[in-house]
């Protein structure tokens, strides 16, 4: 059967060229593997601008970086990784491919301002990366862009500006996108509380690129003003006010660490339930904890400015708030441990990535509310705990998710099988080696080693060389994937339509899928998760129509 | 084109929405837009608010340097385009489309004219040293640094607005022409009026605030 | 599915109600003085009537489809927060 990889339709219709027919199509799924590969050939920079700093602090003391460079490279890999990765992240790429196959639809909404999102980020990066070509360097402000600093360095800071503003402009697309294909193309009979937990992740995320993404944009541009034409409004001798641009930055900046978390929680209960065999424990309280997730998400952005000169009055307000967030986020873990309970689990690769985010990402919670409490929070501002809470968080939770979302739907996106116990050495090394990176940094930052510095005092040599060994683990886990991925597609097995025994509607179509994915629009009356005896319980037959046995 | 239907188990059929051609759901969509940006004019009233709160005497003598009938007659100028912007939007669903595109003309003559004004207030104001950055103005009290720094950032944003909107009005007419937009088929000229009404929406509270405070 | 929302009529009237409202913010500082602040509030309230009309009559809230409405509050009550929680911050500082 003819998949999308063979035929497609362009914004200008037809095209003989390959490239162009990639570069300009309007497929949704076409559109993600074009995010995808952007994605991590970027993801892989960054990682060794990460590897290049482990190694610069396996010894205290200069090595061979100098502390300028040192900056660059951190900005260089926040910058990366924040607003080139994983903010477009599971969104653009997995939700992309997945969201209308989950919704029984043909397309998203707007399939041309998808590909227009596209050519967006593709600016973005372009222009982010122009000021490495430049010569004057990267920007050395960290990737928050703090005034007033962002306002005097010499540094470059104005492409990296620009470039996050037009990210912004791709991100909001994408977002109104999503929420119009999922309150529009949902299949007929399938109401809210019957989509894919992913869906519902995705829905909440998509609010949050909407509304919370504007404010990052206006900020940004202002400081763009700023450096360009004094206007004022940061600048502290003209009597703006640099803590007004901390507010403004963080009612984006925190919202966006949720709009990284919400996909991958929708990941772990598409791929939970698919190998306990069993229905979600709980699927109306996960559905809702999602939308109040990025809900409270907004309500909480000033516990990053606890020690930078808010009020009193306003701190213990964000503490309270941010403590607020640890329910919704424990109802879904409760739930996810509730589902394996009496589940037929079987661990397969997708399994063991998501088993291991759900460890990392209790670790990388119950540290974010120890950050939460004020008084903890003026000890632990500004070293490697916050760092360590943010990388348990993001890498241990996020990617760990991404990647298991990724060995999930590989047979879908492929058409193959991967190499199942290549994927579990990976996981094996990226576990372990995570865990070595990140966790001696929880106690050299309680010990008081502060994040950012090129340099540290000898006391905390062990914990450095510990995670340096960590990160050369980690490292070797990511290239394991990539080669298992590669050597996939070489000599994979057929995959078949549902190669995990999954319910939602993609494992109805043929793997890769169709041009439109559904010849017939089925019809969905049935909950997204229905097992019987360890058996899908819904069948359609080659007309979409559902088969009663 | 026929409506395509899906089917449950006992044979009854539902329709199905195609991508293509919904016109509520590209309605829906702009909407949305207009989300986000009524966030991005928020976030600018909100740090207008802010130091207003801190310097409102200032703010005050400052607002008492712009002129008040220049952009009270920007304000009625507005007002008027966006009714007939809207009548545009009615005589085009009920099929007169001659009138829509004298409406739609109608509406881009008086966006010129506002954004005229507005240059011709910038460039007195510039004229007299008043712009970001300039030696006079920064010279002067914080308090009027900002007004004016907040003042040209809002209207500059609000006027790259109503250019952008002058484009797209270009464009309606260019697509009622081409029968890109016909009586059955006007969502492009619906989300514009939208648009246009939003524009609008944004100066309506943007005037009082610079111009009528210090009166 | 799409019934004709307004008519001319309509929108002629909604267009000098908007007309008298304008006329006010004129008037008022003329009518009776005060500090730039309180002028402020008189005219944001004026301007907020001016804003509901437009958005009630000319983009049609009125007669969209339930959800939209939502969103559109929800979307003002999150701004709101962002004035009231910033605004606690400034007060207190």
């Amino acid at each position: 059967m003819p998949s999308f990889y063979h035929e497609t339709e362009t914004v200008f219709g037809t095209h003989k060229n390959p490239i162009l027919q990639w570069i300009f199509t309007v497929d949704h799924k076409r559109i993600a593997l074009l995010y995808m590969g952007v994605m991590f050939t970027l993801f892989f920079l960054a990682v060794s601008a990460a590897v290049t700093m482990r190694a610069e602090l396996f010894f205290p003391g200069p090595q061979f970086l100098k502390p300028h460079t040192y900056n660059e490279l951190f900005t260089f890999h926040g910058v990366t990784m924040i607003f080139l990765f994983i903010v477009p992240g599971i969104p653009a790429a997995l939700g992309n491919f997945i969201l209308p196959l989950m919704l029984g639809a043909r397309d998203l909404s707007f399939p041309r301002l998808n590909l227009l999102s596209w050519w967006f980020y593709v600016i973005g990066v372009a222009t982010a990366y122009s000021a490495l070509m430049s010569g004057h360097g990267f920007a050395d402000t960290g990737w928050t862009f703090y005034a007033p600093y962002s306002l005097r360095t010499d540094s470059h800071v104005l492409p990296t500006l620009i470039a996050a503003f037009i990210l912004g402009i791709s991100s909001i697309l994408t977002g109104i996108n999503f929420v119009v294909t999922i309150h529009r193309l949902r299949a007929p009979g399938m109401g809210f509380f019957k989509m894919p937990l992913f869906v519902w992740g995705l829905y909440s995320t998509a609010w949050i690129q909407v509304l919370a993404t504007p404010v990052i944009g206006i900020t940004l541009l202002l400081v763009i003003l700023e450096r360009t034409l004094n206007i004022g409004i940061f600048d502290p001798t003209k009597g703006g006010d640099p803590i007004l641009y901390e507010h403004l930055f963080w009612i984006y900046s925190h919202p966006a660490v949720y709009l990284m978390i919400l996909p991958g929680f929708g990941i772990v209960s598409e791929v939970l339930t698919t190998f306990t065999r069993r229905t979600i424990f709980g699927y109306h309280a996960i559905a809702i904890s999602s939308a109040s997730i990025a809900g409270i998400g907004y309500l909480v952005w000033g516990h990053h400015m606890l020690t930078s000169g808010i009020s009193d009055m306003a701190r213990i307000i964000f503490s309270l708030l941010t403590f607020l967030v640890a329910i919704p986020t424990g109802v879904k873990i409760f739930d996810w441990i509730a589902t394996l309970y009496k589940g037929s689990i079987i661990l397969a690769t997708p399994m063991l990535w998501i088993l291991g985010s759900i460890v990392n990402f209790t670790i990388g919670g119950l540290t974010g509310l120890t950050l939460a409490a004020i008084g903890a929070d003026i000890h632990l501002h500004d070293t490697y705990f916050v760092v360590a809470h943010f990388h348990y968080t993001i890498l241990g939770g996020v990617m760990f998710m991404f990647i298991g979302g990724l060995h999930y739907w590989y047979p879908k996106i492929t058409g193959k099988i991967y190499d199942e116990v290549r994927g579990r050495i990976a996981f094996g090394l990226m576990f372990v080696g995570f865990n070595m990176l990140w966790f001696p940094m929880f106690i050299a930052g309680f010990l008081g080693n502060p994040r950012r510095y090129f340099d540290y005092l000898p006391t905390f040599t062990i914990y450095h060389q510990i995670a340096g060994v960590g990160a050369v683990l980690v490292a070797s886990g990511l290239l394991t994937i990539l080669y298992n991925f590669a050597r996939g597609l070489k000599d994979g097995k057929e995959a078949g339509p549902n190669p995990w025994n999954a319910t939602t509607l993609e494992w109805h179509i043929s793997s890769p899928p169709p041009l439109e994915n559904f010849s017939k629009i089925p019809y969905v009356d049935f909950d997204p998760y229905e097992y019987e005896n360890g058996e899908p319980v819904v069948r359609f037959d080659e007309n979409f129509q559902r088969v009663v046995r | 084109m026929k409506q395509e239907m899906a089917y449950d188990v006992a044979g009854n059929s539902y329709p199905v929405t195609d991508y293509k051609d919904d016109y509520d759901g590209e309605k829906f969509g702009f909407w949305i837009f207009l989300l986000t940006e009524m966030m991005m004019f928020g976030v600018l009233f909100l740090l207008f608010a802010i130091n207003f709160y801190r310097h409102s005497e200032l703010f005050g003598t400052s607002s008492g340097h712009l002129n008040v009938w220049l952009g009270g007659v920007n304000t009625v100028i507005l007002l008027v385009s966006t009714y007939t912007m809207g009548l545009a939007s009615l005589m085009m669903r009920q099929a007169k489309v001659r009138a829509s595109a004298y409406f739609v003309g109608a509406t881009v003559v008086m966006a010129i004219i506002f954004l005229s004004i507005k240059a011709f207030e910038w460039s007195v104001d510039i004229h007299h040293g008043i712009y970001p950055g300039s030696g006079i103005l920064d010279a002067k009290d914080k308090g009027e640094i900002l007004f004016f720094g907040l003042y040209f950032v809002m209207t500059g944003l609000h006027g790259l607005h109503v250019i952008v909107g002058i484009a797209l009005m270009a464009w309606v007419l260019l697509l009622i022409r081409s029968g890109g937009i016909r009586p059955e088929h006007n969502i492009v000229m619906k989300n514009v009026t939208l648009y246009w009404d939003f524009v609008h929406l944004i100066w309506i509270i943007l005037f009082p605030l610079f111009y009528m405070i210090g009166v | 599915m799409k019934t004709a929302i307004g008519t001319v009529a309509l929108y002629t009237k909604v267009l000098a109600g908007l007309l008298l409202l304008t006329l006010l913010t004129f008037l008022q500082p003329s009518w009776f003085h005060l500090t730039p602040g309180k002028t402020a509030g008189v005219q944001l309230l004026i301007a907020f009537m001016k804003v509901a009309l437009v958005v009630v009559y000319y983009m049609h809230l009125r007669s969209e489809i339930g959800y939209l409405k939502g969103y559109v509050v929800m979307a003002l009550v999150i701004l709101m927060i962002f004035f009231l929680i910033v605004g606690i911050d400034v007060a207190h500082s």
